[in-house]
């Protein structure tokens, strides 16, 4: 099979990837619930993924790495495994807005000086576009070349933050209401599960070596850098950070070589909103995926235009009310992607574990 | 069909090219935008006036300088008073160059804080700028010239140096800091005030700042004839406030010895009148080198005690008396006499600042945010009362820097 990614590839997207939707808007919004304790919403939460993950890897071992539409149509009835795939398609679409909409306000806010126009950002859209349409093999291979630019970008931002805050503004680690952190692991679960994705791969991963246990280990770096640019984002905005939304890339700003050397902070900035085009196009690879499945469209590109003009339109329709939506994902929104991220999963997981059914490699 | 699709490609790539490479869309013309280097707020009856210093990117000028221009304008509102500029001069104000905002006196009496959430609340504007209140019109300084810079505003920013961690004679603060410290538990602020030190120099030809934009009235700084005094500053003394309104001022001497506290200072002078070797009094200059801090918050018998453990190591820089061969050879070693002299200066000038602290409530040692810090569970019962019965043991030991 062509259309196949490896697991070094797969094992670059944990550990870099899914960190890149986690660096624009979450940070600030976790703050304004959790204060000093925000890091430990996002430790709670990347402990339930890890789980996750574990599920993930044992459901893919249980199905021999086979496609998980055509396990799905040996485990259920035909109607009832579209409907499931459907919902998944839908809910990558939505599971896809966020980070798209994150991506665009970040770069017309870190590049430009003044108010872009929206036809600004349309050519994210074409690439998209372009991107889905190639499939997972050139998706993998593109993540595989753009490793150096994420550790480079992120590094960078790292270091260069990492002597500008004052890291006694995360005291006391609890605070008075620990409640809070409770529920900033609620309502931050639209930025996770991402280990989902990994899910729907299975069919199309290369050379599985020792029952993919070294994606675990990826997942550990990736956890270690999202902890530290959150604590490094808050010991340098404080009390202030409820405020700073997409303000990640640009916290290095405060470093002192930076004020003599000048600004080139920018292009690790750059590097990383580059890297986030990729992973903005993970969710919509998978809407694609689903589409096609249920409906076996037979022109290769009704898919990706189904799936790329439903973004626009949300993009264009709600880019001014971003944060209302936020809100409104947060509250509403949230049960929905529980159930497609971890309940959905796990049931599935239960229900490849209990009989052998001899499943077919991808 | 494939020449149909070939025929749809080409048309879609001219049209993206006509759209996005020829970015009429979205850009302004350089020439059209007014690059605000500096920003000056004074309050008026009517809301505030803004004094923007901008360097303006001049298109028919082969060499790469920029003429200096000074813009007023007013509004009730911060935003009001900068979006004034393009209605006034067809310039489009960008902020995003701004380095230095420069507060007017008249805002002594208001919460600033209405002035500096204006630069958090938008995302175009660099947070790292920074914040000064000087003594007069923030309008007059920005008028007046200096002969360090063409700009009086990046004169001044000189004195802010950007290494501010070694500088310790002057207290700086970002927007960002300013913020943060209202935000915080302890709601204090500190930022440096300058004032203008007339030098007997007077500015010509390019030197003299033109306020063409605007008809300016002269300033305390200018002279009659159009030539300007030029003036250089000082902003070594600073205030502090306590929820953002201003509350005392700190002399030089109290300013760098809060430094010597909260920063990690590399070089800071001072004089001390002591003996020598010989037993003569004299002055000496004493330069910190070096100097290690440990400031700790404990909790005594219910109350707040502040333990400020500080080390310096310095030598004689210099002296008013002829020293002895002695002296000069040991690389300006102190004696015991100039050591208990230079802690004693240090010592006197801290209890200023906590009493100065204590009573205008600048919680300037942060003992709320430290109580909410590390004594979590006693902050709601300390807190109201916490600058009031606090106590303070401060241990200043000078070395010899060798």
């Amino acid at each position: 099979m062509t259309n196949q990614i490896s697991q070094k590839q797969l094992s670059i997207i944990i550990g870099a990837g899914f960190t890149l939707t986690k660096i624009y808007v979450m940070p600030a919004f976790l703050s304004n619930i959790a204060s000093e304790s925000m890091w430990l919403c996002a430790l709670l939460s990347i402990i339930l993924d890890f789980f996750l993950l574990s599920i993930v890897l044992k459901t893919i071992n249980n199905v021999n790495n086979a496609p998980l539409y055509d396990v799905g149509n040996a485990l259920y009835t035909a109607p009832v495994n579209k409907c499931i795939t459907l919902l998944y398609a839908i809910f990558f679409m939505v599971k896809a807005f966020i980070p798209i909409v994150e991506q665009k306000n970040s770069i017309e806010l870190t590049f430009y000086e003044t108010e872009p126009s929206l036809l600004t950002f349309m050519p994210f859209f074409i690439v998209a576009f372009y991107v889905i349409i190639k499939g997972f093999k050139p998706f993998g291979r593109s993540y595989e070349m753009c490793l150096w630019v994420y550790l480079f970008g992120m590094l960078s931002i790292l270091l260069l933050s990492l002597f500008a805050g004052d890291y006694t503004a995360l005291l006391p680690i609890i605070g008075e209401n620990p409640t809070r952190i409770l529920t900033g692991f609620l309502k931050s679960l639209i930025w996770f599960g991402d280990p989902i994705y990994i899910l729907f791969f299975s069919g199309y991963i290369s050379n599985i070596k020792n029952k993919l246990k070294g994606l675990k280990k990826s997942y550990l770096i990736y956890s270690v850098t999202t902890i530290s640019l959150l604590v490094i984002f808050y010991a340098v905005f404080s009390t202030i950070a409820p405020r700073q939304y997409y303000a990640t890339l640009k916290m290095s700003k405060y470093s002192i070589a930076l004020s003599n050397i000048g600004r080139f902070d920018y292009i690790s900035a750059f590097m990383l909103a580059a890297m986030c085009v990729f992973q903005t196009c993970l969710p919509l690879l998978f809407a694609n995926l689903c589409l096609n499945k249920c409906f076996n469209f037979k022109r290769p590109f009704v898919a990706p235009i189904i799936v790329i003009t439903l973004e626009v339109v949300f993009t264009v329709l709600l880019q001014n009310s971003f944060l209302t939506t936020i809100e409104f994902f947060s509250n509403y929104v949230i049960w929905f992607f529980i159930i497609m991220n971890y309940i959905l999963p796990f049931i599935f997981y239960l229900t490849t574990r209990r009989k052998s059914y001899g499943f077919q490699a991808g | 069909m494939v020449f149909k699709r070939a025929k749809i490609y080409v048309i879609i790539f001219i049209g993206l090219f006509i759209i996005y490479f020829t970015q009429d869309y979205t850009l302004i013309n350089i020439e059209k935008t007014a690059l605000i280097v500096t920003l000056g707020v004074d309050k008026t009856e009517n809301g505030y006036e803004i004094t923007s210093q901008i360097a303006v990117p001049d298109g028919e000028s082969t060499k790469t300088t920029n003429k200096e221009a000074v813009i007023s304008s007013n509004g009730k509102t911060l935003y009001e008073a900068v979006s004034s500029i393009s209605d006034k001069t067809g310039w489009y104000p960008k902020l995003s160059f701004c380095n230095l905002i420069v507060l007017g006196e008249s805002l002594k009496s208001e919460n600033v804080m209405d002035v500096l959430l204006f630069f958090i609340r938008s995302y175009k504007i660099e947070d790292s700028a920074i914040v000064c209140t000087v003594k007069g019109q923030a309008k007059e300084l920005l008028l007046s010239s200096s002969p360090l810079d063409n700009i009086s505003g990046l004169s001044l920013s000189k004195i802010f140096v950007k290494d501010y961690e070694n500088a310790s004679r002057v207290y700086t603060a970002s927007i960002k800091d300013f913020c943060t410290n209202y935000y915080s538990k302890s709601s204090f602020g500190y930022m440096p005030y300058v004032k203008t030190i007339p030098t007997d120099e007077s500015g010509e030809g390019g030197k003299t700042v033109s306020a063409s934009t605007t008809t300016e009235p002269e300033t305390g700084a200018q002279k009659q004839g159009g030539e300007q005094q030029l003036v250089i500053y000082d902003a070594s003394t600073c205030y502090l406030y306590n929820k953002g309104y201003y509350v005392t001022e700190l002399t030089s001497d109290e300013t760098l010895c809060l430094s010597l506290i909260n920063k990690k200072v590399k070089e800071a002078f001072f004089t001390i009148t002591a003996t020598d070797n010989d037993g003569v009094l004299g002055e000496y200059l004493i330069d910190i080198l070096k100097s290690t801090r440990k400031v700790d918050l404990k909790i005594e018998n219910d109350k707040p005690t502040l333990y400020i453990n500080l080390k310096v190591w310095a030598r004689v820089s210099d002296a008013n008396s002829t020293e002895s061969m002695d002296i000069v050879s040991n690389l300006g070693k102190l004696n015991d006499n100039m050591k208990f002299k230079t802690e004693t200066f240090i010592t006197n000038n801290i209890v200023n600042v906590i009493d100065k602290s204590k009573k205008s409530g600048s919680d300037i040692f942060e003992i709320k945010n430290q109580l909410y810090k590390y004594h979590t569970s006693k902050y709601k019962k300390l807190n109201l009362t916490a600058l009031e019965d606090l106590q303070y043991k401060i241990n200043v030991t000078c070395l010899n820097y060798l």
